[in-house]
């Protein structure tokens, strides 16, 4: 039984081809961010003034930055710190979001008029003016940064999960367990939890590519990951300033980006599809 | 209508408390004396004074707040440290040129957004909208700092079409403005264009299957007619929300479009306010920002209840 439900659920999947090149290429930088000491082998920190600004050569094959660093070392560990921060920071707003939203949604009245009010506010931040006004406060780091990506996205999962906590509530078998004698926090946990995890998934699959472009965006901007720690935002900042004289600078990194971005909103569009059978 | 009027101000003159404080806590919560975070480090003894007496800093904590909403109501929201001038004065002098960018980009996106999104609904499932569907996925999906930097280094550095940087007024010269000003504006429309577009077409899709459309078609309409007498306008509708929506990401965007660019808008304000720990002046910007938000999100609410007379009577409870 389990064996054939898996069957269908791969034919299905094999039947979206874009979806299984964007989880594949995930995989791939999951493999690059783990395995970086291994396949880029150049120190990303180590300066070399004989080599300045030099164009892709098989020594290195993305070229050197304004340090003489190679730059296939520094996007391959740049990767690292693109992962941690998407993936922490969402981390953290599902910790913080789905437990207050499940609150709100099953307990209502006044509890759920105060997360609801302060996670109205705490939308209308825009959030990538929130996360500059936190980093503001914290102080620029990528552990502050990824904590500020993290308390941006947060009302997005209070919403989100208190929804499907007032829509799973009237199902028949959540009010079937209520009528059994089912108490209000083992309805949660063992009913109400399980059905929404997929959403809850396929929302992460659209906000983790988000954090990482918002992480890019404060290294970029300086608020993020400080030098000379490779990151692809701060590297993208740098090669700005050396648009003319080494364009290959800008290339790599932001192809980077580009490239996971795409392949997690991919394979996240193909998960939605597989979880909600409703076709667009 | 005029309860769900009342309903819908009321939420959010409590939205616009709570947005003042978490800002108001916010600033608090910058290590030091707030009279020296509120001065600069540059402010003498007599300065610290002067603010330690308006803010009524050495009052209870709720009493500092009441002291500090009545006067950002009354418009003064302290002055910058940096420049001695007032906050709401120096945003209100960079404002124009932000705003001049986002409408521009409004204008980009949506003329590609709607032609594509209705373009690729009547043609679904063709070669066009798989096209279109993967453009729009990458519109979404690229890093709008990096599109800048490569339409730079294309359309700058290599062509020499555009200058890479740089601001003129519009009123000096509309077209060296609009030069300057044309790949900005895009960068920023990109990503909108692509969350529109794909809206549009969906919500086309949903109509172009609805009952009276298909009774149009069988009263033999031509297919032109359908679509934009009578799919158009109701499938513009929750475009129009996700416009009100998304005018968060402008504000956002700005900030990183005009680092880029060297526009002298306020995104680019409050990256050098937050670099010169102007801490009134980022404040100021993340409290006007915040506000407008729920402003424009407000009067798209009303607007979208008065195109749609459902919305009025349940679709709107709950609130949250």
């Amino acid at each position: 039984m389990a064996a054939s439900s898996r069957g269908r659920l791969w034919r299905r999947l094999w039947r979206r081809p874009p979806a299984v090149v964007g989880a594949g290429v995930v995989l791939f930088f999951v493999v690059l961010a783990v395995g970086a000491p291994w396949i880029a082998t150049a120190d990303p920190q180590r300066s070399d003034y004989g080599k300045i600004r030099k164009a892709p050569t098989a020594a290195n094959p993305f070229g050197t930055d304004d340090l003489g660093r190679d730059t296939f070392s520094r996007v391959v560990w740049g990767t690292r710190v693109s992962m941690q921060a998407g993936v922490f920071s969402i981390l953290l707003a599902i910790a913080i979001g789905v437990p207050a939203g499940l609150v709100a949604g099953s307990q209502r009245g006044a509890i759920d008029q105060l997360i609801m009010r302060l996670t109205d506010a705490w939308l209308a931040f825009p959030f990538l003016i929130l996360a500059i006004g936190l980093v503001t406060i914290m102080g620029a780091s990528l552990t502050n940064a990824t904590v500020a990506i993290g308390l941006a996205a947060t009302p997005t999962y209070i919403r989100l999960t208190r929804g499907l906590v007032l829509s799973t509530q009237e199902e028949d078998y959540v009010q079937a367990a209520r009528a059994l004698g089912a108490g209000g926090l083992r309805t949660i946990l063992r009913h109400v939890l399980p059905n929404i995890a997929s959403a809850l998934l396929v929302q992460a699959t659209v906000s983790i590519p988000a954090a990482i472009i918002a992480e890019a965006i404060l290294s970029f901007l300086g608020l993020g990951v400080q030098p000379p720690t490779p990151s692809w935002g701060t590297m993208l900042a740098t090669a700005q300033q050396f648009l003319e004289t080494a364009p290959w600078m800008s290339w790599w990194p932001g192809l980077a980006i580009f490239s996971l971005t795409l392949s997690f909103n991919l394979a996240g569009d193909g998960l939605r599809d597989l979880l909600d059978p409703k076709d667009y | 209508m005029a309860e769900f009027l009342i309903r819908r101000v009321a939420i959010s003159v409590v939205t616009l408390f709570v947005i003042s404080l978490i800002v108001f806590t916010g600033v608090r919560m910058i290590p030091g004396d707030p009279a020296r975070v509120m001065g600069g480090t540059d402010a003498d003894a007599a300065g610290l004074a002067e603010i330690r007496q308006k803010y009524g800093l050495d009052d209870p904590v709720p009493l500092q707040y009441l002291r500090w909403i009545g006067l950002a109501l009354r418009g003064d929201l302290g002055e910058s440290i940096r420049t001695r001038e007032s906050v709401v004065w120096t945003v209100a002098r960079k404002l124009p040129i932000t705003i001049e960018l986002a409408a521009l980009s409004l204008l980009i996106a949506l003329a590609i957004a709607i032609p594509a999104g209705v373009f690729s609904a009547a043609r679904r499932n063709t070669v066009w909208d798989l096209l279109a569907n993967a453009v729009s996925l990458c519109g979404l999906s690229v890093p709008s700092f990096w599109l800048g930097i490569m339409l730079i280094l294309f359309l700058s550095v290599r062509l020499q079409w555009l200058p890479a940087s740089g601001f003129v007024p519009l009123w000096e010269s509309p077209l060296a403005n609009l030069q300057r000003m044309i790949m900005p504006a895009f960068v920023l429309g990109a990503g909108l264009a692509a969350v529109l577009m794909r809206q549009t077409r969906n919500s086309m899709i949903e109509i172009l299957s609805a009952d009276y459309i298909r009774t149009a078609w069988s009263k033999g309409l031509a297919g032109r007619a359908v679509i934009f007498r009578h799919a158009f306008r109701n499938g513009l509708i929750p475009v129009v929300t996700i416009l009100g929506l998304q005018t968060g990401a402008l504000m956002g965007g700005a900030v990183v479009t005009e680092q880029i660019f060297v526009v002298p808008g306020f995104g680019r304000l409050i990256v050098e306010a937050v670099f010169t720990r102007d801490y009134p002046l980022v404040q100021g910007v993340v409290l006007i920002t915040a506000s407008a938000y729920v402003f424009i999100n407000l009067l798209v609410d009303l607007s979208y209840s008065l195109l749609n007379p459902r919305i009025r009577i349940g679709g709107a409870a709950g609130g949250g």
